[in-house]
C-alpha cells in the first residue's frame, strides 16, 4: 500500500482509537477514574505492567497482523496510545 | 567557524536536550541552587556525624563532590557530562592511587570502546568475553596483581550488569545518546563508593538526563538523599535494639518479632540507593526511584513491582521478554507461567552472578534456590489470576470492603515475606525449621495480643487509605511533587544537623540512644556470628548469610584467607594441624611453624639444663592471627623472661596454640602431644565468653561428625539427644545446660593429665578485645580452675586505660596487632613472672 499523508492521518487515527478503547476496556476496565488520553504514560505511569504489555503486545500482532520483536516491547514504544500508534503505524509501512 | 565545530566535535550538544538550555544566572536559579547547595553541605555533615556509610568513603569525598555539583551546575548543559565523567575519574585515583586508577580506568574505556569496534558484533563480543577473563583470572587472584585486583571489585560492579545492557542496545542499535554519555553510563561515581549499585537502564540513563528543568531535580535529590538517610538510621534502630537473635526465639510472640524486624533491615538497602539515586540527581540524572513502598505490597506481582525495582526491569528487558517471546513461538499454552519460572531460575543465577564478582567466590546455596522457586511460583501464581481476571469484567466492590481486603492483603504477604526471608538468612533448611518450630509454643494472651496487632494494622491501613480518597492537606503533602517539598526537606534537614551537632557531646538518655545510632557497628548477634563464622571458616569453610555481614566480608581483605595453606585437616578432635616447617606471607606478617609443626621457634627435643619449659594451649590470639611470628605475645614473654636477671633459670615457651582451638582440642593435645616435649607447665589461656566458645566447638564437631572418643563427651551427646542431622542451633540449645560441666571437666583433665606427667597447671586469664566482659561467667570459670587445682594468672586488667581500637589488627579483624601483642606480652610476663616462684616449687 501506498501511504498519503491523509490516509497516514487516517490510519493513526483508527490505530488510536482501536488502541484506546483496548486499553479502556482490557487494562482499565473502565474502572479508572482517571482520563486517559493519547499521551497518558502507561508503562511508566504504573498504568500497564509487563504481563499487561503483553496482553497489549499479543493484541496489536493479532489486530494489526505484524510481529514484534523482543527489544521492541519498550517504554519508547509502548508508554502512550500516541507512541503505540506511530510504532504500528511504522511497523505496517515496513 | 572552525572552532565551532571542533567544539561540537568535542563537546557535542546533548540529543533531545537542547529545548532545556535555560538561563544558567537566572535570579530564581540562582536561589534555587543557594538553598540546594546549604541542604547538600548540611546533609553530609549530618552523613558523616552519623557514620553513614562509613566504610563507603563517602564522607572523605563530599568537599570534591561538592565542588563538582557546583560547578556541573554553572556550566553550560553540552559540558555537563564531562564535569561528571572528570568527577568519577578524580574519585577514582583519589580512592585507589594513580596504578589502580589508571587500571581502572583504561580497562573502563577499553572495554566500552570494544562495544563500538567496526568489526561483526560477534567479534566484539568475543573479544570483551576475553578481557572479562582477564578480570575474571584477577578476581580469582589465580594471577598476583595487587593493585589490579583491588579494583577488580569496583570494575565487576560497574560492568557485570550494564555491560549487558549496553551490548543489548547495541545489537539492537537501541543507542542514541552522545559518545560521552554512554562513557558516563559506566563512570557513575557514587559505584566508586558503594558497590552494590542500581542496575541502571542505558535508555533510562540517557532519557532522564536533565529531561526536565535542573532546580526540580536538584530538590528531589535532596530529598531522596534525606529518605536514604532516615532509612539507614531506621535500619540501625531495628538492627542495635529490635532485631533478637535465631536463638532467642523461643515462642510464637519472639518469633513473630523476630522474622518481622529481619525482614524490615531491606530498609538498609533501601536507603543506600535513595541515596545513590538522590546523589546523581544533584547530577542532573532523574532517575526513578528503586523502591516503592515494599512492605505495601498486597501480592505477589505487587512486590515484585515495588522491590528493587531497578533488578526487575532489567530481568524484563533483557530476560523476560526475550524468552516470552521465545516461548510463545513454540508453546500454545501457558507461555506466561512457564517464562516466570524461567525467570526466577535466571533471577536466581544472577544473585550468585552478582555475589561473585563483589565477593570473590560463587555460592550456589539451595536455600536461595528454593527462596527464589517459591517467589516464582507465588509470582507464576498471581500472574495467572491477573491473566484470567483481565478477560472478565471486574465484579463491583464496595470502596470500603475493598480497603479491608487490600490490608488483608498486605497483612499476609508482609507475614510471608518475613517468614520467607528469614529462610534466605538462615544458615541451613535445618536452623530454619528448628526455628519455625519454636512457633508452635504460645498462650491465649499471645494469641490475642497478636490478633490485637494485626486487627490495629488493618484498621490503621485502612484509615489511612480512607484519609487518601479525599482531598486534604495530608493527601495534598504527600502529593507534592519534589521540587516543591524544599520547606519540608530543609527543616528536617536541620533538625538532623542540630542532633548530629548535639551528639558531639551527648548528654542525657535520649541523645546517648541517638549516639549509640551513630556507630557503625556488628550488632551483638552478628558479632558472635561473625567470631563463629571466622572460626568455623577454619574449620569448615566461610558460610555467613547473616544481615549485617556481608559488608564485614567486603571489607575483609582477600589475603585473610591466605592460613588454609598452612593446615592439614584431620578428622580427629583437633580437625586440623599445622604443616611442619611451612612459611608464608600475609599483609603485613609472615606465619612460620617449627619442625613439630608448631608456630614458634625451633626447640630441642631434650630439654636443656636449668631451663623451665612451658607449654601454651591457645587459639588464635596465641597463635598470632595477623601478626608475625617474633611480635606472638608468646614469643616476647618468653623473651623478657630470659632477659629478666631475677628469673635465675631459662625459660622456653612452646606455642601450642592453633586458630579454632577450644578447651575440648587443649584436653585432646594434652593426651596425646604436649608431652612428648617434657615441658614443666602448661599453661591454659581462658578468654571472655569461654562458655559460648566452648559450646560452639563442641556443636561443630558433632555435625561434623567427629568421634568425641572421651565417655564424658559421648554419655552428653546421649543425654542431651542431639545429632548430626540437627541444626546448631538446635544442638546448642540441647548442649547449653551441660556446658560448664564441659568445661570443668576440660580443666580437671588438663590438670589431670598435668600431675600425670609431672608438670604443673597454669589458668591464665585474657580478655579479649572486643567481647563484652561477662563477670558471672569469669568467677564461675576461675572457681572452676582454682577447684581443679590450676595455678592462678588474671590478666583481667591487662589492657589498663588504652583505646582497644587502637590494639586490634582492623575493623573486621579485631585480633590484636603488634601493640596489642606487645601489652599482653607484658603483662604474661608480670603474671608468670609473680608465679615462678610457685613454679620452680613445684618442679622441685
Amino acid at each position: 500500500l501506498l501511504y498519503t499523508p491523509l490516509t497516514m492521518q487516517q490510519d493513526l487515527q483508527n490505530i488510536k482509537i482501536k488502541v484506546g478503547s483496548y486499553i479502556q476496556e482490557r487494562v482499565l476496565k473502565g474502572a479508572s477514574k482517571k482520563e486517559i488520553t493519547d499521551n497518558t504514560a502507561l508503562i511508566s505511569g504504573g498504568v500497564m505492567d509487563s504481563i499487561s504489555t503483553m496482553q497489549l503486545v499479543s493484541f496489536l500482532e493479532k489486530e494489526f497482523g505484524f510481529e514484534f520483536q523482543a527489544h521492541e516491547v519498550d517504554r519508547d514504544n509502548l508508554d502512550t496510545i500516541e507512541l503505540i500508534s506511530n510504532f504500528v503505524l511504522s511497523k505496517l509501512r515496513g | 567557524m572552525t572552532f565551532q565545530r571542533i567544539s561540537d566535535n568535542l563537546f557535542p550538544p546533548l540529543p533531545e536536550k537542547a529545548n532545556l538550555q535555560s538561563s544558567l544566572f537566572s535570579s530564581r536559579r540562582l536561589i534555587y541552587f543557594l538553598i540546594t547547595f546549604i541542604q547538600l553541605c548540611l546533609l553530609l555533615f549530618v552523613i558523616r556525624q552519623f557514620n553513614i556509610e562509613r566504610a563507603s568513603g563517602i564522607s572523605a569525598v563530599s568537599i570534591p563532590l561538592i565542588c563538582a555539583f557546583t560547578l556541573n551546575s554553572f556550566v553550560p548543559l553540552r559540558f555537563r557530562p564531562f564535569v561528571f565523567f572528570i568527577t568519577a575519574v578524580y574519585i577514582i585515583f583519589y580512592a585507589f592511587g594513580m596504578v589502580s586508577g589508571l587500571f581502572f580506568t583504561g580497562t573502563a574505556l577499553i572495554l566500552i570502546a570494544c562495544c563500538h569496534l567496526p568489526v561483526p558484533f560477534a567479534v566484539r563480543l568475543l573479544l570483551i568475553l576475553i578481557i572479562a577473563s582477564g578480570i575474571l583470572i584477577l578476581r580469582l587472584d589465580l594471577f598476583y596483581a595487587p593493585r589490579a585486583s583491588l579494583v577488580v571489585p569496583f570494575i565487576a560492579s560497574a560492568f557485570m550488569f550494564r555491560l549487558i545492557i549496553y551490548l543489548y542496545e547495541v545489537k539492537h542499535q537501541m543507542t542514541k545518546g552522545a559518545w560521552i554519555q554512554s562513557i558516563c553510563y559506566f563512570f557513575m561515581f557514587p559505584n566508586v563508593c558503594f558497590l552494590f549499585f542500581p542496575i541502571v537502564d542505558h535508555k533510562v540513563f540517557l532519557r532522564t538526563y536533565y529531561q526536565r528543568n535542573d532546580t526540580e531535580i536538584w530538590q528531589k535529590g535532596i530529598r531522596w538523599m534525606l529518605r536514604g538517610v532516615i532509612h539507614i538510621l531506621l535500619y540501625r534502630v531495628l538492627y542495635y535494639h529490635v532485631v533478637i537473635a535465631p536463638s532467642d526465639v523461643t515462642d510464637l510472640l519472639s518469633l513473630l518479632k523476630y522474622v518481622l524486624s529481619s525482614y524490615a533491615l531491606v530498609l538498609r538497602l533501601s536507603g543506600l540507593f535513595h541515596f545513590i539515586l538522590g546523589f546523581m540527581a544533584l547530577f542532573g540524572l532523574d532517575l526513578p526511584q528503586a523502591f516503592n513502598n515494599y512492605f505495601l505490597a498486597s501480592n505477589f506481582t505487587d512486590l515484585w513491582k515495588r522491590i528493587n525495582i531497578y533488578w526487575r526491569e532489567f530481568i524484563l528487558k533483557i530476560f523476560f521478554y526475550p524468552v516470552m517471546f521465545f516461548l510463545k513461538k513454540r508453546i500454545r499454552k501457558n507461555t506466561l507461567q512457564i517464562t516466570i519460572m524461567i525467570i526466577f531460575i535466571i533471577t536466581w543465577f544472577f544473585h550468585a552472578y552478582q555475589w561473585f564478582w563483589i565477593r570473590g567466590y560463587y555460592v550456589l546455596n539451595p536455600l536461595d534456590f528454593t527462596f527464589w522457586l517459591i517467589i516464582g511460583m507465588g509470582i507464576t501464581m498471581s500472574a495467572t489470576i491477573q491473566e484470567r481476571k483481565a478477560l472478565r469484567s471486574p465484579e463491583p466492590v464496595r470502596q470500603s470492603r475493598a480497603y479491608i481486603i487490600r490490608m488483608l492483603q498486605i497483612t499476609g504477604m508482609l507475614l510471608f515475606m518475613s517468614f520467607m526471608w528469614s529462610l534466605w538468612g538462615s544458615p541451613s533448611f535445618a536452623d530454619w525449621k528448628y526455628l519455625i518450630m519454636r512457633g508452635s509454643i504460645y498462650t491465649g494472651n499471645d494469641l490475642l495480643l497478636i490478633l490485637f496487632v494485626i486487627i490495629t494494622f488493618i484498621l490503621g491501613g485502612f484509615f489511612i487509605q480512607v484519609l487518601l480518597s479525599r482531598d486534604n492537606l495530608f493527601k495534598r503533602i504527600l502529593e507534592l511533587p519534589s521540587h516543591k517539598t524544599a520547606w519540608l526537606t530543609l527543616p528536617c534537614i536541620g533538625a538532623l544537623f542540630g542532633i548530629s551537632m548535639a551528639l558531639q557531646n551527648p548528654q542525657g538518655e535520649p541523645l546517648q540512644y541517638i549516639a549509640s545510632l551513630s556507630k557503625e557497628k556488628l550488632n551483638k548477634t552478628d558479632k558472635a556470628t561473625e567470631d563463629e563464622g571466622y572460626y568455623k571458616k577454619l574449620l569448615d569453610g566461610d558460610n555467613n548469610n547473616s544481615t549485617g555481614l556481608w559488608e564485614v566480608n567486603l571489607k575483609r581483605p582477600r589475603k585473610y584467607n591466605s592460613m588454609d595453606e598452612v593446615y592439614v585437616r584431620t578428622n580427629d578432635l583437633l580437625t586440623k594441624t599445622f604443616r611442619p616447617n611451612k612459611k608464608i606471607r600475609g599483609e603485613g606478617f609472615t606465619f612460620e611453624t617449627n619442625s613439630i609443626g608448631l608456630r614458634d621457634k625451633e626447640y630441642l627435643p631434650q630439654k636443656p639444663v636449668n631451663t623451665f619449659r612451658m607449654a601454651m594451649l591457645g587459639g588464635s590470639y596465641e597463635m598470632g592471627t595477623g601478626v608475625s611470628n617474633d611480635e606472638v605475645f608468646e614469643s616476647i614473654a618468653e623473651k623478657l623472661l630470659n632477659e629478666d636477671p631475677t628469673i635465675k633459670h631459662k625459660t622456653e615457651i612452646l606455642n601450642y596454640a592453633c586458630g579454632g582451638f577450644y578447651l575440648i582440642q587443649h584436653v585432646e593435645l594434652c593426651h596425646t602431644k604436649v608431652f612428648d616435649m617434657q615441658p614443666d607447665a602448661v599453661v591454659y589461656m581462658a578468654h571472655t565468653i569461654e562458655r559460648t566458645r566452648t559450646l560452639q566447638t563442641l556443636s561443630n564437631l558433632i555435625i561434623q561428625g567427629t568421634n568425641l572418643k572421651y565417655p564424658l563427651l559421648l554419655e552428653l551427646k546421649k543425654i542431651s539427644g542431639v545429632n548430626q542431622s540437627m541444626s546448631k542451633t538446635e544442638i546448642e540449645e540441647r548442649l547449653k545446660p551441660y556446658i560448664d560441666q564441659v568445661i570443668n571437666w576440660c580443666y580437671s583433665e588438663i590438670v589431670r593429665s598435668c600431675k600425670k606427667n609431672h608438670a604443673s597447671a597454669v589458668w591464665v586469664f585474657l580478655p579479649t578485645t572486643s567481647d563484652p566482659f561477662d563477670e558471672e561467667e569469669y568467677s564461675a570459670t576461675k572457681a572452676m580452675a582454682v577447684k581443679n587445682g590450676f595455678i592462678i594468672v588474671d590478666l583481667k586488667n591487662v589492657y589498663g586505660t588504652a583505646d582497644k581500637k587502637l590494639l586490634i589488627l582492623s575493623e573486621w579483624n579485631t585480633h590484636p596487632n603488634p601493640a596489642g601483642h606487645l601489652i599482653i606480652g607484658k603483662g604474661l610476663y608480670n603474671g608468670l613472672k609473680a608465679v615462678d616462684s610457685q613454679l620452680t616449687e613445684l618442679k622441685k
